[in-house]
């Protein structure tokens, strides 16, 4: 892969983890303000929004690498009747334009409950209608590896598993400034990170595992397809297959650490556990991992014919 | 080359041998705490360069092959120790501003992406050493070194901000070396086939980095090779090499100068407090002699006027020492003394004590003063303070004293009702202490001490008159008054006899009643003798008696005899001294009327028990006809003696035989004696 093809991983990557941080950081902010009231659960949220927008405008931006000639990227938009690259630009666009309106009414506005309910779901909506249309672009009949429904399922999925490891960071950051400006504050937080934590922490598990066994499953069904398929194979348990391992062992022990820590969160949620660094190394053990996965995806895929 | 690789591996030896050194001097600096992560970076590090010396040599492919193994283990160490040692000097010299905390966490994609592209590398056909070399510098090396960088730079404006400029100025020194060192070790990496080397090595490349195939090596992107190791050899003339161990030396240079100088400072620092500590300590040693001397010189006043006011001493003496001491040991320009007038209830200056003179006020004098009555009536003990009005000190200082600018002042209660104020002035605007407040407190107690025991002297004085006259009033109603009427019955006799002219009868009569009459006369005589010795001259106790003694022998032709077997003054409070020379006179006065005595032996004796003194003795022993003494029945005035005696925690003995003279023998407690006796007492 050339440095120049890096520009895919960055903006699947990073849409993947901002649409998945969005749709986990909505349902902390839901079961935060069940318990302790709109107030507390809208000063939680905003940092981690602000980190959610950074994020999705590094991801355009990075994409922009990949184009020959980025100024005129939008018009990719142009056949959104026809193509899943023009649908995924939209939905992009729409995600962005949704974070950002929701920042600015954390941020800058008070009030509009309803405005900022009904712009995070179209939000979480067309964030996973972007990615579901990253994944649908690579469904292609002469690439053999990519063409098939597992591709979606494991971009989806990777969603679940980069969105709730990447939440638990953006919420410990928000956890440590509202300790160096308040300690009285911190107490809830950390009761609402207890209770969230250990879901999160599950679901990434089984993101996780949902993931190892769709790899399990496209290594058995490119076994019995053709040649490409095949080379494919070769490549992935052959030259990548280091990799692969890698891959797997960052997977597992960043959602494993993850889930430990979130464990200890629960049976401890009175006492100030250190959350940074165990938070902070799974998630980049967990986006090392799914970044590797996104370069074999990439790497090992063998076009049909010329 | 060689000798350049073994420079290259020497500097790098040498910054680890420095920071070494400097461990072993002990500092407790912050910045000492991350030297073991640089010298074991040196170590490393100067080691990976001779291993570089070696493989250059020509060895053989056995130990070449181990050297490469080593090597590949040594470099990335080592550039995880400078990592280590680049943090620490970061985040835990000083602490990071608050928006820092942020960084972790947002760099956490662009890291997990630098790393997964970096494992990309290894599986390349480029040797496994490049990509470890190329990765140990740009993941290990670069931010090891950029935060090192930083931390030093930090130190230099925190040392600045400190006052330390020499200092400072080698951080900076420090933080920019490191910054080169970043630059030339983290950042200038061997050709390879991959970014980011690739782009400013890419003339280097010769392969495809996946697929191994032969690539255009011509200029992709426009870019050009401009920053491997052949380009800067070509600028400069001379190997990355020779920079490197540049960039060591200006490392081990400005740190080690830097800690040295920073010791200094420190030791400095730590001298001037020590130097400080010294004299805080000797200030302190001195306060506490002063405060001795001052607690001395009370102790010494307040002893002195405990004994004026024990010895009796006039009450207006004591008052007049009580304000000059007070005044001179309060460092006070003015003291003064009122008290309640009992009739008309106004407060009168009764003495005071300025820096010129002591007097006693013998014109009435009424204090108005606010403050003062305030303090006398209830509000107790009152000291101004700084910004008190001067006008609420007027006339608080009599006798021309400048004006007040501080106040102290005590209310004199005796039985809980006030009697009276003591007063402080000064001149200058010095406020009392709470301490100064105490002192004044007890200077009041021993006023009102001494002006109880004047009333209470007084009264004695009055009840010692009262028994006086009543011992006169019985001596002339038993003597005088009895002689008298004796008389008019003998002139009642005589005018019968006359009448009947038996003028034998009346010679005998006129013979009893000129014995009767010279009778009273010497008992008049010995109250008079008795009435006038006192103790109210100078002479003392001893003369007093020895006078007494004198007169008696003329008025009664009884030979006396006195004895003093004292050594020094007698050691008699004023009471025993008055009760023995009472007790003396009624033993006199029994010799001449009952005993028929030519000679009275008067005789003082000390009783001592080791050197004090435990008693004094008063013998009174006479030649004459003696008594029976069954000690049952006494007479009046062998009952008062023994009274008397006991008064004052003495004892009266009295031994007589008819026939054998008598002895009364009594024993007086000496002062320090009687002093214990009241304790037990008290107890």
């Amino acid at each position: 892969m050339e440095v120049r093809e890096w520009a895919l991983p960055v903006y699947t990557i990073l849409m993947q983890v901002a649409t998945g941080s969005l749709l986990s950081l909505w349902l902390i902010r839901w079961a935060a303000e069940r318990r302790y009231g709109p107030a507390l659960a809208e000063r939680m949220v905003r940092i981690p929004l602000l980190a959610i927008l950074v994020t999705v405008v590094v991801a355009i931006a990075g994409s922009h690498f990949h184009l020959s000639r980025p100024h005129l990227s939008l018009l990719a938009m142009s056949n959104f009747r026809h193509s899943w690259l023009s649908r995924e630009v939209l939905f992009t666009i729409v995600f962005l334009l949704s974070v950002a309106g929701l920042s600015y009414l954390y941020w800058l506005g008070n009030g509009y409950r309803r405005l900022k309910t009904g712009i995070a779901w179209l939000g979480i909506g067309a964030g996973l209608a972007s990615v579901y249309c990253m994944a649908m672009l690579y469904l292609l009949p002469a690439q053999t590896m990519w063409h098939s429904p597992l591709t979606v399922v494991s971009f989806l999925v990777s969603v679940l598993v980069l969105g709730t490891t990447a939440v638990s960071v953006m919420i410990v950051m928000e956890l440590k400034l509202s300790e160096i400006a308040d300690m009285a504050q911190t107490a809830p937080r950390r009761q609402i990170i207890s209770q969230t934590f250990i879901w999160l922490a599950v679901v990434a598990g089984l993101a996780a595992l949902t993931t190892l066994l769709i790899n399990l499953i496209l290594i058995v069904s490119l076994r019995q397809g053709d040649v490409s398929a095949l080379i494919s194979l070769d490549l992935l348990l052959g030259l990548y297959r280091p990799l692969l391992i890698l891959r797997y062992l960052t997977l597992f022990a960043g959602a494993g650490w993850f889930a430990t820590t979130a464990f200890l969160v629960y049976r401890n949620a009175t006492r100030n556990l250190v959350l940074t660094t165990p938070v902070y190394l799974s998630c980049l053990l967990v986006m090392i991992s799914e970044i590797l996965g996104r370069f074999l995806f990439y790497a090992t895929h063998v076009r049909l014919g010329i | 080359m060689m000798i350049i690789y073994f420079f290259y591996g020497l500097s790098f030896w040498g910054l680890g041998l420095a920071a070494s050194l400097q461990l072993r001097r002990g500092s407790d600096i912050p910045l000492r705490r991350q030297l073991p992560w640089l010298a074991a970076f040196g170590f490393a590090y100067g080691t990976t360069g001779w291993i570089d010396m070696f493989m250059a040599s020509g060895l053989s492919q056995e130990i070449e092959e181990i050297l490469r193994l080593l090597r590949m283990i040594l470099q990335p160490t080592s550039g995880l120790l400078l990592l280590i040692f680049g943090w620490g000097m970061l985040t835990k010299i000083s602490p990071l501003p608050a928006w820092t905390h942020l960084l972790p966490g947002l760099l956490i994609a662009p890291i997990a992406f630098v790393i997964t592209y970096a494992s990309t590398t290894f599986i390349t056909p480029s040797p496994i050493e490049i990509p470890i070399d190329i990765w140990s510098r740009y993941l290990l090396y670069l931010p090891g070194s950029i935060m090192a960088g930083i931390g030093f730079l930090r130190q230099w404006r925190e040392q600045n901000l400190a006052g330390l400029p020499d200092v400072a100025g080698l951080m900076l020194a420090a933080g920019i070396a490191f910054l080169f060192e970043a630059f030339v070790v983290g950042l200038v990496v061997p050709a390879a086939p991959h970014g980011p080397a690739s782009y400013y090595n890419y003339n280097r490349v010769v392969h495809d980095a996946f697929t191994s195939e032969q690539i255009a090596v011509a200029q992709p992107y426009g870019l050009t090779n401009w920053l491997d190791y052949d380009r800067v050899l070509e600028v400069t003339g001379l190997p990355i090499q020779f920079w490197r161990m540049l960039s060591a030396f200006a490392v081990t240079l400005f740190v080690v100068r830097g800690l040295g100088i920073f010791e200094a400072i420190r030791h400095r620092q730590l001298e001037a407090l020590q130097d400080e500590r010294d004299r805080a300590r000797e200030a302190a040693f001195a306060s506490q002699i002063a405060a001795r001397q001052t607690a001395e010189h009370w102790t010494d006043a307040l002893t002195s006027i405990s004994q004026r006011i024990a010895q009796l001493n006039d009450v207006d003496d004591i008052l007049l020492y009580i304000v000059e001491n007070g005044r001179s040991l309060l460092r006070s320009d003015f003291m003064g003394l009122a008290l309640l007038d009992g009739a008309f209830g106004h407060l009168e200056l009764r003495c005071y004590a300025t820096t010129a003179e002591t007097r006693m006020v013998n014109q009435v004098t009424h204090i108005d003063n606010r403050l003062i009555l305030n303090c006398l009536h209830g509000s107790g003990a009152y000291a101004s303070a700084v910004d008190d009005p001067a006008e609420s000190f007027a006339d608080l200082a009599i006798s021309g004293v400048d004006p007040v600018r501080a106040v102290a002042a005590v209310s004199l209660t005796l039985d809980d009702n006030p009697i009276g104020t003591l007063w402080l002035a000064r001149c200058q605007p010095d406020p009392y202490s709470d301490t100064d407040l105490i002192w004044l407190e007890s200077l009041a107690n021993q006023v009102v001490i001494a002006i109880q025991h004047g009333l209470m002297t007084s009264q004695l004085q009055s009840l010692s008159i009262v028994e006086e006259r009543g011992r006169i009033a019985r001596e002339m109603h038993d003597g005088l008054a009895q002689v008298l009427g004796y008389l008019n019955l003998q002139i009642q006799t005589l005018e019968a006899l006359l009448k009947r002219d038996k003028h034998e009868a009346m010679q005998r009569e006129l013979a009893e009643m000129r014995q009767a009459v010279q009778v009273a006369h010497a008992d008049v005589r010995e109250n008079i003798l008795s009435l006038r010795t006192t103790l109210a001259n100078e002479k003392g106790l001893i003369s007093a008696i020895d006078e007494y003694l004198n007169e008696f022998t003329v008025q009664t032709r009884i030979q006396t005899k006195f004895t003093n077997a004292v050594e020094g003054p007698l050691a008699l409070s004023s009471m025993a001294e008055v009760q023995l020379v009472c007790i003396l006179q009624e033993a006199l006065a029994n010799v001449r009327k009952h005993a028929q005595a030519s000679l009275v032996e008067v005789r003082l004796v000390q009783q001592a028990a080791g050197e004090q003194c435990e008693h004094i003795l008063v013998e009174v022993t006479d030649d004459g006809v003696g008594f029976q003494n069954n000690g049952t029945r006494r007479s009046f005035g062998l009952q008062t003696m023994y009274e008397r005696a006991l008064s004052v925690n003495g004892q009266l003995d009295i031994h007589s035989v008819p026939g054998g003279g008598t002895a009364v023998m009594c024993r007086l407690p000496c002062l320090q004696q009687e002093n214990l006796h009241k304790q037990k007492l008290a107890f």
